[in-house]
Formats: C-alpha cells, sequence, structure tokens
C-alpha cells in the first residue's frame, strides 16, 4: 500500500543577477524565490490497483513519482510505502527492492553493451537468485517480444524497443509496485499502442500495482482504473475512470458542414438534453453540435443529421486531458468562492 | 559494503567492455595524459635548472617529488573519474535519477559505472620517473621509508577522491561546480614545487585547507631532510580522513536536495 | 569576397562576440583559475630567484617574469578559440553534412566567430586582468620599461596570435573526422602549443638548441612575441622580423587547414556524415 500525506516539494529558485558580478554574487546570496511543485498532495493507492496520475506540464506529477521512487526527498508531509520511507537513508534499499521505475526520457540500460549485460548488473544488485532471474527472464523476453534485439547494444535500438527492455529492466526483481514516468512520451501510434498492450499484460500475470504519468488521455483509459488529476501542486480530482468520463470528460464537439444550412436548434431539440450547446458558423452551413457522451451517441446524432442535410464534412473531438483539467479547476474555484461567501456571512 | 565490494569486480569489466569499441580513443587519452605530465616535468626542469639548488631541493629531488605525485592523482583517476562529470553536467542535466532507485549505495554506483584505465598513462610516468630519480635524489633509503611512502602514496589517494568529491556536489548547490573544481584541483599541481620557499600563507594553505602539500609534498621533504616519514604518514591519513568524511557528508547533504532537472 | 559575403560572416563574428557575453560568468571563473595558476608560478620563481646568485634569469629580473606570468596567462585565455569543439560538435551530432551544404565557406565561419570571441575575450577579461595585472606588478614590485607604443603594438601581435590559434584548431579540430578522443586531442595540442610557444616558461630558459630549433617553427610567435613586446624586450627591427613571420606562417597553416580539410570532406563523403 502506497500512502501520501500531506506532500510537499518546494524547490527554491536563485534570483540571479545581471552581469559578471551577479553571477558571483548569486554564488552566496541567499535570494530565492520559492516554486512549490507539489503542495499538499494525500492520497492513498491500493495494491494491485493501477492509478493515472495526470495534469498539464509542471502540474508537479512527475516531481510526485519522483519522490515515490526515491529520487527526491520531500519537502513536507509523508510518503509510506508499505509502511516504509523511499527518502529515508535506512529505509531506502527495503523500498527500493519493491519498487520498479521506468522513465520515458532516461534510461538505465548501459548503453554500449547487449541489453543482457544490464539485466545481469541488476541481478546483482536486486539480489535476484539465479533460478528466479533464468525463469522470469524467459517470461519477459516471451511477452515483451524482445528476443530479436537481446545481443545488440542498446545504442542500436529503436526507441520502441529501448523502452520494451527498459520495462523488463524494470520487473526482473519483481517489484510489487511499477512507477511509470511518460513511459509512450515520443513513440508513434503504432508502438505506443504494442507498449500499452505489453504494460497491460504485465500488469496482469504478475498482478503489479501501476502507477503511470502521462500527456495521452488514451494511455490511461487502456490502462487505468482510477485517475488522480493534479493541478499546480495540488489534487484536483481523484475517482474512477468512469467517474470522470461521467463528470467531465465524455462530451464531444462535433462539427457537421452540409451544402444547405443546418437548422441547429430543431436538431438540439430532438435529442433534448443530451445535446447541451449548438454553434452555428459560416452562415449556417456548419453546426457544431457538444453532446453529452454518456446520453446519445455519435453515430445516433450524426444518423440524425445525414437523413436531412447534404453533409459534405464531419469532424469529431473529444474532450482532452487540457479541457478536463479546465473543468475541474473551473469547478473547484466556484465552489470554494462559495465556501467563502458562506463563511463571510458568518 | 560487502555486496559494493562483490559487484566492483562486474562494474569494471563492464565499463571495460563497453570501452571497447572507443580502443584508440582511450589510447589516444592515455598518450594525452602521459604527455601533459612529462611537458610538466620539463617545466620544472627549465625553472629549476635556472639555479643550482633552491635551499634543500635540488632538480633530482623535485623530478622524485613530481613522479610521487602523480602516482595516487592517477589512481584516483582510474577509479572516480565520473566525479567530473557531476560537477560539470549530471546534477544540471539530472542524470543521477536512476541510481537513486536502486537499492544499491547510489553514489558506488555513480563512482563504479567508469572505470578510466587510460589513467595508467600517468600512473607509468610517475612510477617510471620515481625509479630514475629515486637513486639520484640524495635520499637516504630505507625499508621503513619506503613503506612509509607506500602509505602516504595511499591516503593521497583519498585526499584525491574527497577534495573532487566535495567541490563536485557543490554543483547540487550551484549546478555547475566544474571550473571551481577544476581550480581547486590544479593547486595539485604546485605540490611539486618547493613549497617550503613559497610563503608561509601559500604552504599554511596546502597543508591545513587543500591539503595536497601535506600528503604530496611533506612526506619527500621528510625523506630529503631525514626528518621521521611516519609523522607524515599519520598526517596524511588524518587529512585523508577529514578529507573523505568531508566529502561524503557534502555530497549527503548535496543528494537530498537533488532536484532531478533537466527533463 | 563580395560585399554581400562580408556582411554574412560579419554576422558570424557578432554571434561568437555573442556568446562569449553570455558565458561570461563561466568564463571568467576560468580566468579566476588561470590568474591563481599564474600568481602561483610567480610564488615559485619567487623561491627561485630568492636562491639565485643573479638578479637576472634568462635576462628577466624578478619583476619582469611575474609580468611575463601574468601577461602569458591572459594571453593564452584571450586568444583561446573554441574551433575545435565546434567541429567536434558539429561531427558528433552529425551536423557536419548540413554544414558543408550551406553555401557559407565552413572554415570562414568559424574563423569568423572566433574573431568575434577574441574581441569580447579581450573586452571583457584582457582588458581588466592586464590593467590590474600591470599596476600591481610596476607599483608594488618595481617594474620598469612598460611603454605605451609597447602596449599599443601588444594588440596586432595578439590579434596575428588569436588568428594562429584558430588556425592550429581548425588544422587539429580535422581529427574529430577521424577519432572520439577529442578531449584527449584537445588537451594534448594545448598543453604542447602553450609548451612550445613560451606560454608557461620564457623560451629563453630552454636549453639553447631547443631555441633554435624553436625558431624555426611558428610557435614563438604565439605567445612568446606578443608578451615580450608588451615588456618591452623587442627591438623594432626584431619586431617587424616577427610580424612578418607570423603572417607567413599563418599564409602557410591555412593553406594546411585547407588541405587537411578537403581530406576530411572526401571522408565525409565516403563514409556518411
Amino acid at each position: 500500500m502506497i500512502e501520501l500525506k500531506n506532500v510537499e516539494k518546494h524547490f527554491k529558485k536563485p534570483i540571479r543577477g545581471k552581469g559578471v558580478w551577479g553571477m558571483f554574487k548569486s554564488l552566496f546570496s541567499r535570494k530565492y524565490t520559492v516554486v512549490k511543485a507539489v503542495d499538499g498532495v494525500s492520497f492513498t493507492v491500493d495494491d494491485g490497483e493501477a492509478v493515472g496520475y495526470i495534469g498539464a506540464n509542471g502540474a508537479g506529477k512527475s516531481t510526485t513519482i519522483k519522490m515515490m521512487s526515491g529520487i527526491l526527498t520531500p519537502t513536507g508531509g509523508e510518503i509510506l510505502i508499505d509502511g516504509k520511507h523511499p527518502y529515508k537513508s535506512k529505509e531506502r534499499n527495503a523500498v527500493l527492492k519493491t519498487i520498479g521505475v521506468v522513465f520515458g526520457q532516461k534510461t538505465q540500460l548501459w548503453y554500449d553493451l547487449p541489453l543482457t549485460e544490464t539485466y545481469e548488473l541488476l541481478k546483482y544488485i536486486y539480489d535476484v537468485p539465479q533460478e528466479d532471474y533464468t525463469r522470469r527472464m524467459g517470461e519477459l523476453i516471451e511477452l515483451l517480444d524482445m528476443k530479436p534485439f537481446m545481443d545488440a547494444p542498446v545504442r542500436t535500438l529503436s526507441l520502441g524497443q529501448r523502452m520494451r527492455a527498459d520495462l523488463a529492466a524494470a520487473m526482473l526483481h519483481n517489484p510489487k509496485t511499477l512507477f511509470l514516468d511518460e513511459p509512450t512520451i515520443g513513440l508513434d501510434v503504432l508502438v505506443k499502442r504494442n507498449l500499452v498492450d505489453a504494460i497491460n499484460k504485465l500488469k496482469t500475470q504478475y498482478n503489479t500495482t501501476l502507477i503511470l504519468t502521462t500527456h495521452a488521455m488514451s494511455d490511461i483509459e487502456l490502462l487505468c482504473e482510477r485517475v488522480i488529476i493534479l493541478d499546480a501542486g495540488k489534487v484536483l480530482f481523484d475517482g474512477s475512470l468512469d467517474a470522470v468520463k461521467h463528470m467531465f470528460g465524455d462530451t464531444r464537439d462535433i462539427k457537421v458542414t452540409a451544402k444547405t444550412p443546418i437548422d441547429g436548434e430543431a436538431v438540439a431539440l430532438v435529442f433534448g438534453g443530451a445535446v447541451t450547446k449548438h454553434t452555428a458558423e459560416d452562415g449556417g452551413h456548419s453546426v457544431t453540435f457538444t453532446i453529452d457522451g454518456t446520453k446519445l451517441s455519435t453515430g445516433e446524432l450524426l444518423n440524425h443529421v445525414f437523413g436531412r442535410y447534404e453533409v459534405a464534412d464531419v469532424k469529431i473531438s473529444e474532450t482532452g486531458i487540457e479541457q478536463v483539467v479546465e473543468k475541474i479547476y473551473e469547478k473547484n474555484k466556484n465552489e470554494t468562492s462559495e465556501d467563502g461567501d458562506a463563511q463571510g456571512a458568518d | 559494503m560487502i555486496k559494493e565490494l562483490k559487484l566492483y569486480p562486474k562494474y569494471v569489466s563492464m565499463s571495460l567492455r563497453s570501452g571497447l569499441s572507443y580502443k584508440a580513443d582511450s589510447f589516444i587519452m592515455m598518450i594525452s595524459f602521459a604527455l601533459t605530465e612529462i611537458i610538466s616535468l620539463a617545466t620544472v626542469y627549465l625553472i629549476v635548472g635556472s639555479v643550482p639548488q633552491i635551499g634543500i631541493w635540488t632538480f633530482n629531488a623535485l623530478a622524485f617529488l613530481f613522479g610521487f605525485t602523480l602516482v595516487p592523482k592517477a589512481i584516483d583517476h582510474i577509479f572516480t573519474d565520473e566525479l567530473w562529470i557531476l560537477a560539470y553536467w549530471a546534477v544540471r542535466h539530472g542524470d543521477l535519477d536512476i541510481y537513486l532507485t536502486r537499492p544499491l549505495n547510489p553514489l558506488y554506483q555513480y563512482i563504479a559505472k567508469t572505470f578510466k584505465w587510460d589513467g595508467i598513462g600517468e600512473f607509468a610516468v610517475g612510477i617510471i620517473i620515481m625509479c630514475i630519480f629515486g637513486p639520484m635524489s640524495g635520499i637516504v633509503w630505507s625499508f621503513s621509508g619506503v613503506m612509509a611512502l607506500i602509505l602516504c602514496g595511499f591516503f593521497g589517494i583519498f585526499v584525491f577522491t574527497g577534495i573532487k568529491l566535495i567541490f563536485a556536489s557543490l554543483a547540487f548547490w550551484i549546478k555547475s561546480s566544474g571550473i571551481i573544481l577544476n581550480t581547486v584541483y590544479n593547486l595539485a599541481g604546485y605540490a611539486k614545487y618547493p613549497l617550503k620557499y613559497m610563503g608561509k600563507a601559500f604552504m599554511s594553505i596546502m597543508f591545513y585547507v587543500i591539503p595536497f602539500g601535506l600528503m604530496l609534498y611533506y612526506p619527500i621533504e621528510c625523506l630529503i631532510t631525514g626528518s621521521n616519514i611516519w609523522w607524515a604518514v599519520l598526517f596524511s591519513a588524518v587529512a585523508a580522513v577529514v578529507i573523505m568524511a568531508l566529502g561524503l557528508l557534502v555530497w549527503n547533504i548535496g543528494i537530498k536536495r537533488y532536484d532531478s532537472a533537466g527533463n | 569576397m563580395r560585399k554581400g559575403q562580408i556582411k554574412k560572416y560579419l554576422i558570424f563574428m557578432r554571434s561568437g562576440f555573442q556568446t562569449v557575453l553570455a558565458y561570461r560568468g563561466a568564463i571568467a571563473l576560468w580566468m579566476v583559475g588561470a590568474l591563481i595558476s599564474a600568481v602561483l608560478m610567480g610564488l615559485v620563481w619567487w623561491a627561485i630567484y630568492s636562491f639565485s646568485p643573479q638578479t637576472e634569469i634568462a635576462g628577466y629580473v624578478f619583476p619582469q617574469m611575474l609580468m611575463y606570468v601574468i601577461l602569458s596567462a591572459a594571453v593564452g585565455e584571450a586568444i583561446y578559440s573554441d574551433t575545435m569543439g565546434q567541429i567536434n560538435e558539429d561531427v558528433k551530432w552529425g551536423l557536419i553534412g548540413m554544414r558543408l551544404m550551406k553555401p557559407i565557406n565552413y572554415r570562414m565561419q568559424l574563423f569568423f566567430t572566433a574573431m568575434g570571441s577574441f574581441l569580447a575575450r579581450i573586452i571583457i577579461i584582457g582588458v581588466p586582468v592586464l590593467t590590474v595585472g600591470t599596476l600591481v606588478v610596476v607599483f608594488g614590485f618595481g617594474l620598469q620599461g612598460i611603454m605605451w607604443y609597447n602596449i599599443l603594438l601588444f594588440l596586432p601581435a595578439c590579434v596575428l596570435s588569436a588568428v594562429m590559434f584558430d588556425t592550429f584548431g581548425f588544422i587539429f579540430g580535422q581529427l574529430a573526422f577521424r577519432t572520439q578522443a577529442m578531449f584527449g586531442v584537445a588537451s594534448m595540442s594545448q598543453i604542447v602549443m602553450s609548451f612550445l610557444s613560451g606560454g608557461i616558461v620564457p623560451i629563453a630558459l630552454f636549453p639553447l638548441w631547443a631555441q633554435s630549433v624553436l625558431y624555426y617553427t611558428p610557435f614563438p610567435t604565439l605567445v612568446s612575441l606578443p608578451v615580450r613586446i608588451f615588456l618591452g624586450q623587442v627591438g623594432w627591427a626584431e619586431m617587424l622580423i616577427g610580424f612578418a613571420i607570423s603572417i607567413a606562417w599563418i599564409v602557410a597553416l591555412n593553406v594546411l587547414a585547407h588541405l587537411a580539410y578537403k581530406s576530411s570532406v572526401k571522408h565525409v563523403v565516403v563514409f556518411g556524415g
């Protein structure tokens, strides 16, 4: 079980003076600004859960993962992994043996040597018995389809191959928890899909707890049951993936362009509350319908429109992570300001 | 500690095999280090050659001192060269992440991964120079003296490592401390000159602040004047322990401030 | 070169100037390091002079030797060009192919960048260090014989040195096409050049046979000549001959650089960038 209790991480950024003397002064001066990268985050992850940890750039998600995996020391609060602190030097090694970490942008593989060399080293570092090592290595090679490049130096691997190899390196010691920080960054669609499948297989086969940060909502949908949304170092939302979809995520914008003007109002009336918004452009030749995906499918709406108008073009856009965060942010702001009003009345 | 020792040969072998594809390059580096030192010795020869003798120091004695300074420096170079990367690059670019996620001392992992055999060039030059000038240096050799000198050299390795660790770890505060480390490290190059006559202030710095003078220069001075060199052994041992402890302390405080920047 | 081309290269000169300004903090720290080294060499010389039976060593009294050490450190820092490092970066990151295809002469591009950086180094390092250094040695240690025209003539000598240093950098830089150990090549070539050009100890201290050999090489004009001009040790005739030799070597070395570069380009074409 992973527990975060009011965790904070502040970075001090020195204020640099200008010019040569400014640089010399900043070596000794105490002036700095404090950036609160993580600002009072609390949550608990149970064994076997798969959690997507999302937020915009600079929201503090990587910082949190790095604190959970022993890289960064929290400024305040407490992180417990099965009752132990990953950032305390005496408890470090015990915690680290139970976790595996993969960074999308950094590799732990030995650059100029074949993969097996890194795995052999990790075997010793994690005290994996030879028998377990052989069996597990076999399983991982099979599962991640690594046979073709086991003997090639790492520097010759493609990014997709390297990510799979890094996954294997992180799973070698059978960790209870796997942390993935932007694992799909920079991969093209097909390779990304393969990697997500592989992670899913690993998760089901070994019942590993999964904590994952990503930019791509699709990764989360395929891998996680639970989503934690972070913004400006604070937890905005913590709940199931379905809940996110129901509350905010499942709206779609469908832009229909037809040869004759479309009567948006009439279409909206047919579906009642399921069409939440319609905006006309170009004198009604193209209309954007915003629909609630839980009440109405895209197909139903399009069928209706196709039956009445000669449609030239259709564009569908799902609500992306940025919009979800924005919406939640707005909602939270409204709630807190209401609280504030109520207190003010007291 | 036992695990670290057991793993070390594995690291060395990996590092050596990693370097196999760059064999010619390592060879050039080796030649470059050796040549640098030979020119350095020629410099001493030209400077000292302009006077018959500097107090107690003849050129032969200084050449022997010069050879001696190279040996601990070369050994440190072979084992802990990665600290330079820490100072110039690794902290600024967040390259320490992977060592911090593994259940093994991060400093050990970081240092162990690079075994710079090209430092052998400096080492060989040092030993050869000592062998040539040892008999001509005017030192009266005894078994005890040789033993003491070996011990001083041994402790000297840790002074080099410790100084590098202290100033490389400064990077945790100022992001890049390479130039500062370079400046301090270069002081070691002045332990091959007759410190005794270079002014009280500088000698005190080289004995008590950055103790390159204490562990490189002082033992040879003892051998030349016939003073008890075992005092030098004792001082070197103390200096090695203090500097190493300081280095580990600065590293340990610094690593808590590590911010994994550079994504 | 046509007028438009000159304009193009002046842009590189400006970028070299600005790069030095952008890294002025780091460069200033390097300079502090070099100055500490110069002061310590001064201490070494102080010890030597105190045991010398004569007041002069190889024609230098102590204040002159002190000034020599400071000057050679400052000249070394000021004429330093990053051309070798730049070629190495371009080769390492595979940019060289692109650079070669541009309608801009690669050598000229690097040269003008280096000249821009030299100008900036003279202004932010050379002037303050030499002013303070000279004042300290003149008033603190009684250095005599520094004339305003010597200081004035020191500058063109430094320009020639910077051009020559950059040419050497370009020649040695060609090795980047053939080895990855450029750190070794760079440190080796620098220490050897510095030693042979009188950047570490005055050439007058070398054994006579070595001196006569050295005067058939370009090295003495690199550091020794400007420093000795500053110290007022070079007569008019010797100075003119020195400048002429320096220019002749620069021309010869540039022919060599051009040939080496042509062979490197073939290497790129054959092996790919």
